[in-house]
């Protein structure tokens, strides 16, 4: 870069990155204003159902498969993470917490669930199931759908517990990838009542709510992992904002002394001439 | 007994008192005293009914009593100021519309499941 048209056009390309930056780190955090409330509210149903859950399986332990402890012996691991790059390290750590697990245990089947942690996945692990491009539109549907996934595979007995690895997420700068394990459902840890009268009868009543359980805590941890990229995003292009704004600023400070050397050597150029001219007219 | 209605996007209330709840289950209204014995259950589209006073509209998920607490989880549920009776009105005329004409059994059964919703919430306006 020799030059001043070079300088100035090297300083508008960065200032036009900068605007796209600053784009996305707005619509994230409109984004993120949005589920990360819908998470938040839904946080005290959930809590209920499940303890509603784990006292039935106190209650009547052999009321439900799904209720009996298994060895783990045969895992399936479902992996979130995004669609999308450009979140700072989001899916990178999500991808770095599946390959731990994947060496901890042996035969582990493998679910991913967004395009970057199918990517990240396929190359080092046989990937059973993917479900990709689901967060630009996310909806209960794409719940249901993993719910039935490993409802299905637990039921034919290809797996004995389910583990769902997903980014966790507690505030805008705290979020981390965390593997739950969901079923089987463990018991309730307390007292609690060993006899119920259930309405209609024990078999809806179970079944309608471990489906229920299931498919909502799937939908709150889409919800979940959602609300952490949008956050995760939003970092990252606040970061790449400020780089640029400080590129912008080397660049403009480099050009300014390219030009002033410029106009120094210029000056120096009329002087030397007047002066040659004065010395010739004596 | 202390009574809760929660629901996925919201808390409806949370530990009411009250001496007497009737409980739309899914096979039928449960009147529950505080000295009922715990229950589970699984609801139904109707009418949560407060000492006779206080009414919300439920429609699906469970319900629990157990140590003279009652927890409603419903799929949705509204406080009466929150439906329109015009709505409703006009639900229950498009479920009557489909009973009359349709013999497709699917359509039927969401035709008259509609009809039973908009009716049992449009006792929520009557003085």
């Amino acid at each position: 870069m020799r030059n001043l048209q070079e300088f100035r056009r090297r300083i508008r390309a960065v200032k036009d990155l900068i605007q796209v930056t600053k784009a996305m780190k707005t619509v994230s955090a409109a984004r993120l204003r949005r589920t990360q409330n819908k998470v938040i509210n839904y946080k005290p149903y959930a809590g209920k159902i499940k303890t509603m859950l784990s006292e039935l399986a106190y209650a009547i332990p052999d009321a439900h498969p799904l209720f009996a402890p298994t060895g783990e012996k045969a895992p399936l691991l479902v992996a979130i993470a995004a669609d999308k790059g450009l979140c700072g390290p989001f899916n990178y750590n999500v991808i770095r917490r599946a390959q731990e697990f994947l060496k901890e245990r042996e035969g582990v089947r493998l679910m991913t669930v967004g395009r970057k942690a199918f990517e990240g996945l396929r190359r080092i692990y046989r990937v059973e199931r993917n479900l990709s491009g689901i967060f630009q539109k996310l909806n209960f549907s794409h719940a249901k759908e993993i719910t039935e996934f490993l409802l299905s595979g637990y039921y034919k007995g290809e797996w004995d517990s389910v583990f769902v690895l997903y980014t966790q997420f507690f505030s805008v700068g705290r979020y981390y990838p965390t593997v739950e394990r969901f079923v089987p459902i463990p018991p309730f840890e307390g007292e609690a009542p060993r006899e119920f009268i259930y309405e209609p009868n024990l078999k809806d009543v179970v079944e309608g709510l471990i489906q229920h359980y299931i498919e909502l805590e799937i939908w709150r941890i889409l919800l979940e992992s959602s609300t952490a990229e949008h956050a995760a995003r939003m970092i990252a292009m606040d970061q790449a904002t400020r780089n640029a704004q400080e590129m912008v600023r080397t660049l403009t400070l480099q050009m300014n002394k390219l030009r002033q050397e410029k106009i120094t050597k210029e000056l120096l150029d009329i002087v030397t001439a007047i002066e040659a001219m004065k010395k010739s007219q004596l | 007994m202390k009574v809760s209605l929660i629901t996925p996007e919201r808390r409806i209330f949370t530990d009411r008192e009250a001496e007497e709840v009737q409980v739309p289950s899914r096979d039928g209204y449960l009147g529950i005293l505080p000295d009922h014995f715990p229950l589970m259950g699984t609801l139904g589209v109707g009418i949560l009914e407060l000492d006779g006073k206080d009414k919300y509209a439920v429609e699906g998920g469970f319900f629990q009593f157990e140590r003279g607490e009652l927890i409603v989880l419903a799929k949705l549920a509204w406080r009466p100021e929150e439906l329109k009776k015009k709505e409703l009105k006009k639900e229950r005329e498009k479920a009557l519309e489909v009973l009359r004409t349709s013999s497709n059994p699917e359509e039927v059964e969401r035709a008259s499941y509609q009809f039973t919703r908009a009716s049992v919430f449009l006792t929520l306006f009557k003085a």
